[in-house]
């Protein structure tokens, strides 16, 4: 059985066309999914639908046989989420905003210490923590972003176009970090536009794309290809 | 409520972080007061001249009852401070709460409040909690230094309803204004949690603070004047008033980033 299971999704927002129409998707735990598709394509209405944040019309989201929709308050820190906004607190440090975060799920303060100390060796962040994040550039946000989104140890990460404003250097430490942690057996969807980086990291990918009648759908899920021919299947899938 | 103080404690340390912000605040309470204990002061010196009633008379040109003067004049200036004191903090309340949750929907933080395991009421009340905590503890220490200095004035011997010599004052000072503060920053935190930009915040916090303002504070002021029983039922309403809106609050904040 898939640690995570997508069946049917369907949802529209308010009476325009469904944004997300008939999706299902398995993922299981220690892989990790690569979701292409263009810009509109619904990518991101999928993850906050996987990560329990908006509401499906039809069709069911479960973690492990729990509907995600509660999983907030009956399991915590099931799911790990990183957006291609850092979401950060700009006048607090970047301790305080682990601190805080952590503190919601109910860890204390030395908790959180140390479950960060583990997870900051190899992010290159030193003692960049005790400063206020609005000095931060974009790629060490995210970096304490990831941080926040492993604080719990989530068995289901979701990274949201985790790298869109990164370098190089910043979005290669942070796909190594998620492939460690597929490896570490949590489940991974990463949805993003860098068709090298799924080639690199990812298992299986899927495409979402419009359909005909202007909803969006996911086709072309299957296992990685080689590498340099992940452009040619997003073609095929897209135009 | 320990969660609930968590996310409060968060947005004073935040508040913390914009001196200016909060500098601005206090300006504005210490303002009131110098304008209310200023005409006080001379209202004083002017008293304790013995030839004043002649000099006032001869200045105008006709006759010059000064004894009914001055009451008339600090009696006028106690209830002008009084006003202002709550309207005043229920006005800050107001625009402090009127980004609480639109705040962390533009830093992107919203996201992450919804993950955590937190319930809608729980953080609903530890942002309200959170806008208006150090307003509060500016309006206790500056407004009411002020009132405490006020009282010692030989006018609010003659004329205590309206200062700390009056029971209802301190059920006022104590209970009313913060159970309306709260009510109307319940409100605005409302309105900050249904907009999605500053604009349309600052619209509709401009229009709860402009009511509230001018019903709460007229309405706690006045009370004063008819005792302790009827302020405390009007502190009271307020907390009811405030239970509600913090409900209602909670139902309108949905966990759904979808709506």
């Amino acid at each position: 059985m898939a640690l995570l299971e997508v069946r049917g999704l369907l949802k529209a927002f308010g009476k325009n066309a469904p944004v997300i129409t008939n999706v299902n998707l398995d993922v299981q735990a220690g892989e990790v999914l690569g979701l292409i598709g263009p810009n509109g394509g619904g990518k991101s209405t999928l993850m906050m639908l996987m990560a329990g944040l908006v509401t499906p019309d039809s069709g069911t989201v479960q973690l492990d046989g729990v509907d995600t929709t509660n999983l907030a308050l009956q399991s915590s820190g099931s799911v790990g989420l990183i957006t291609a906004v850092p979401g950060l607190y700009p006048l607090l440090t970047g301790w305080e905003n682990l601190h805080y975060f952590g503190g919601l799920n109910g860890l204390s303060e030395a908790e959180v210490n140390q479950r960060a100390s583990d997870l900051l060796d190899g992010l290159d962040l030193g003692d960049q923590l005790e400063r206020q994040v609005k000095e931060y550039s974009s790629g060490m946000q995210q970096k304490v972003s990831l941080v926040r989104a492993l604080l719990m140890n989530p068995r289901l990460l979701l990274l949201d176009e985790p790298t869109s404003n990164l370098d190089p250097l910043s979005t290669h430490t942070i796909h190594m970090a998620v492939r460690q942690q597929a490896d570490a057996g949590v489940a991974v969807v990463l949805c993003t536009h860098d068709l090298h980086a799924a080639e690199s990291i990812c298992d299986r990918v899927a495409v979402m794309q419009r359909t005909i009648r202007g909803n969006r759908a996911l086709t072309g899920e299957r296992a990685t290809p080689p590498h340099g021919q992940l452009f040619q299947m997003y073609q095929e899938h897209v135009q | 409520m320990s969660r609930i103080l968590h996310i409060a404690k968060r947005e004073w340390l935040e508040q913390r972080r914009q001196p200016a912000m909060l500098g601005v605040i206090a300006s504005l309470y210490l303002m009131i007061s110098a304008v209310a204990l200023l005409p006080l002061v001379l209202l004083q010196i002017v008293s304790n001249k013995p030839n004043a009633g002649v000099s006032l008379a001869r200045l105008v040109g006709g006759e010059v009852d000064l004894p009914m003067l001055i009451e008339t004049a600090s009696r006028a200036t106690l209830i002008a401070f009084n006003l202002l004191m709550f309207s005043q903090f229920l006005g800050i309340a107001a625009v402090m709460a009127g980004h609480a949750v639109l705040h962390d929907r533009q830093c992107g933080t919203l996201t992450f409040l919804l993950l955590s395991p937190l319930r809608r009421l729980e953080l609903f009340t530890g942002k309200v909690i959170g806008a208006i905590g150090q307003t509060y503890l500016l309006y206790m220490v500056i407004s009411g230094g002020t009132s405490l200095i006020m009282a010692t004035f030989p006018f609010a011997v003659d004329f205590p309803t309206y200062t700390p010599r009056n029971p209802a004052w301190w059920v006022a000072f104590l209970f009313g204004g913060p159970a309306w503060g709260m009510f109307i920053a319940t409100v605005c935190t409302i309105v900050s949690s249904v907009s999605h930009d500053v604009r349309t915040s600052q619209q509709a916090v401009w229009f709860v603070m402009f009511f509230g303002q001018m019903l709460c504070g007229v309405l706690l002021t006045d009370t004063m004047a008819s005792g302790v029983v009827t302020e405390l039922a009007v502190a009271l309403i307020g907390v009811f008033s405030s239970a509600i809106a913090l409900y209602i609050g909670s139902q309108v904040f949905r966990r759904d980033l979808g709506r």
